[in-house]
């Protein structure tokens, strides 16, 4: 991960580790910042942030999402009770992976030893699986995934994809709208001008990656400042252009750590 | 690129889109305040003007004072309000330049005409300061912002004070009553016309990305998204006064909409997630001169 990612990785998590050590509080044992961190504290560092209070209620959680997505699948493609039965196993097998790593995770914080360096490891540790929790244990690697393409018909296979492609254009509308919305905030539009803009900005995003959601408003600035000017000097007046520009010069240089975070989903120069 | 450009780049983009991790004043119920301030602490107000270096006993949320002791009350009061107030006032001077940079666009004012609504509208300004919610009193003491613990902030001052009102609506309110003293009928239909179109927009943006996130959370089928959307469109009362960045980093939060457009179109399994979210609304945040547009005026 570049410097840039890293620094935003603490950026967004160091806040959260503070706080969940007072509010869960965790106070050092002794003078040496001796630690005590039990199995509930490490449970809410994993599953809290994620809308679970314990490893039971995410469990729950994932379960009554995967009945849903399967529920849908069904009611929009007509599955099968096999193709039903086979998904929710694969379903289960992703979660039991990543339950068992929660598990060797568990074992061994509670064989360390719990000063500051013990600490700061154990939150490092529980750190990618409060993050793989959050792009979602169903998703494009998962075995569900993978299994779901292996057991469509080609005609079911077909629909879903058409059924995906219109999903992310409605997403990349939504989001992209949001975005304007925001931006009209601070550069005033006319009707025609949003309606310009969000047209510009919807052809010039191909996809929007699925499991980065914290990263999409991000995505969207990204690519509006990377509209050609030619373009927007059509549409905007000289003070919008003015604040247009800034945008664009605050864009330049995220380029490369947006690449290396695989958010950027066409090679370099293919996206103009 | 140097990864220390980039970050110094990146890490203003980010605060542009204000992602930032806070305890929402209007979250916390009055039952819920606890002490964490012991006797003889000093404590200070967050990031606010007023610090109280008396005895102080009680806690302090975000902004909110619980039982002081030893502090002069009217004082603090009138302290915290004053710089609620003056806090609006430099955020809606910023958003009359903008709000006259659009009326502009929509039905082009001549120079004096110009100098005349800029005026008018300036002499309305101190009369916004009404939408600074009102202190709470609570148990011995008293908090600030917290609209008696029942009220929803509509929306926070850049510096973070809250507002019982979206600022944003405020200024096309007051420019649509000084443009009817000072422009013609034509001219005031246009920014009626762009107003409108730009209110409907932003509703339609809102329901559009809160559609998104409850899609996101229970796999919607096509009729479930658009008979849902639709129910918002028609049932939900303030769209546009909630940051949606918010959502995409906590996904166990949803906002506030009517339940009625949203459960009863849901099968078991997807109400029973659906319960599991905590509704609240993320306020959003009037943001200062971000692009420089009038930094050189």
């Amino acid at each position: 991960m570049s410097r840039v990612g890293q620094l935003w990785q603490s950026l967004r998590f160091a806040p959260l580790a503070i706080a969940l050590l007072f509010l869960s509080g965790i106070t050092p044992a002794n003078a040496q910042m001796e630690f005590d961190i039990d199995r509930s504290t490490l449970e809410a560092w994993i599953f809290q942030g994620n809308g679970a209070q314990s490893q039971r209620d995410a469990k729950s959680a994932l379960e009554s999402a995967v009945r849903v997505k399967v529920q849908a699948l069904t009611n929009e493609f007509g599955l099968t009770e096999t193709q039903r039965e086979t998904l929710l196993l694969a379903a289960r097998g992703d979660m039991k992976r990543f339950f068992d790593r929660v598990t060797r995770c568990f074992a061994q914080v509670e064989g360390m030893q719990m000063d500051e360096d013990g600490f700061q490891k154990a939150w490092e540790m529980t750190l990618p699986l409060q993050q793989e929790l959050r792009k979602g244990l169903f998703e494009e690697d998962s075995l569900f995934t993978k299994v779901l393409h292996r057991t469509l018909t080609a005609e079911q296979s077909q629909q879903v994809r058409e059924a995906e492609e219109m999903r992310d254009r409605q997403r990349t509308e939504a989001i992209v709208n949001a975005y304007i919305a925001m931006l009209d905030t601070q550069i005033p539009m006319l009707a025609k001008q949003r309606s310009q803009l969000s047209e510009m900005l919807r052809d010039a995003i191909t996809k929007l990656p699925k499991d980065q959601d914290e990263y999409m408003m991000m995505m969207v600035v990204y690519h509006a400042g990377r509209l050609p000017r030619e373009k927007l000097l059509e549409i905007f007046d000289e003070e919008q252009m003015k604040a247009l520009d800034r945008l664009g010069s605050e864009m330049e240089g995220a380029e490369e750590w947006m690449r290396e975070e695989g958010l950027l989903v066409e090679p370099a120069g293919e996206e103009d | 690129m140097s990864s220390v450009s980039g970050r110094t780049k990146l890490h203003r983009q980010f605060s542009l889109i204000a992602l930032v991790l806070f305890v929402p004043a209007s979250s916390v119920a009055q039952d819920e305040v606890g002490p964490v301030v012991e006797v003889g602490e000093a404590a200070r107000i967050v990031d606010d003007a007023i610090i109280v270096q008396d005895v102080v006993q009680g806690a302090i949320i975000d902004g909110a004072i619980v039982e002081i002791e030893g502090v002069n009350d009217e004082k603090a009061l009138a302290a915290m309000r004053d710089a609620a107030q003056a806090s609006l006032l430099t955020d809606m001077k910023f958003l009359l330049r903008l709000e006259l940079a659009f009326a502009k666009r929509a039905c082009p004012l001549d120079k004096d005409q110009l100098e005349l609504v800029r005026q008018k509208l300036e002499e309305r300004l101190p009369g916004c300061k009404d939408m600074v919610m009102d202190v709470a009193v609570f148990r011995n003491g008293f908090g600030f912002g917290m609209g008696g613990g029942m009220a929803t902030v509509a929306a926070t001052t850049s510096e973070g004070h809250s507002l019982k009102e979206n600022p944003y609506s405020r200024i096309q309110k007051e420019m649509e009553k000084t443009l009817q003293e000072l422009v013609t009928p034509e001219q005031l239909a246009r920014y009626q016309e762009e107003v409108q179109a730009k209110n409907d927009f932003h509703r339609q943006s809102s329901v559009g990305m809160v559609v998104e996130l409850i899609d996101q959370r229970l796999s919607l089928s096509a009729e479930q998204r658009q008979t849902i959307r639709q129910r918002l469109i028609e049932r939900w009362e303030n769209p546009a006064s909630i940051s949606f960045e918010m959502y995409f980093n906590n996904p166990e939060y949803i906002p506030a909409v009517p339940e009625s457009a949203v459960q009863p179109f849901l099968n078991k399994d997807q109400r029973n997630i659906w319960s599991r979210l905590n509704r609240h609304d993320f306020p959003i945040q009037v943001q200062s001169d971000q692009f420089g547009v009038f930094g050189d005026e």
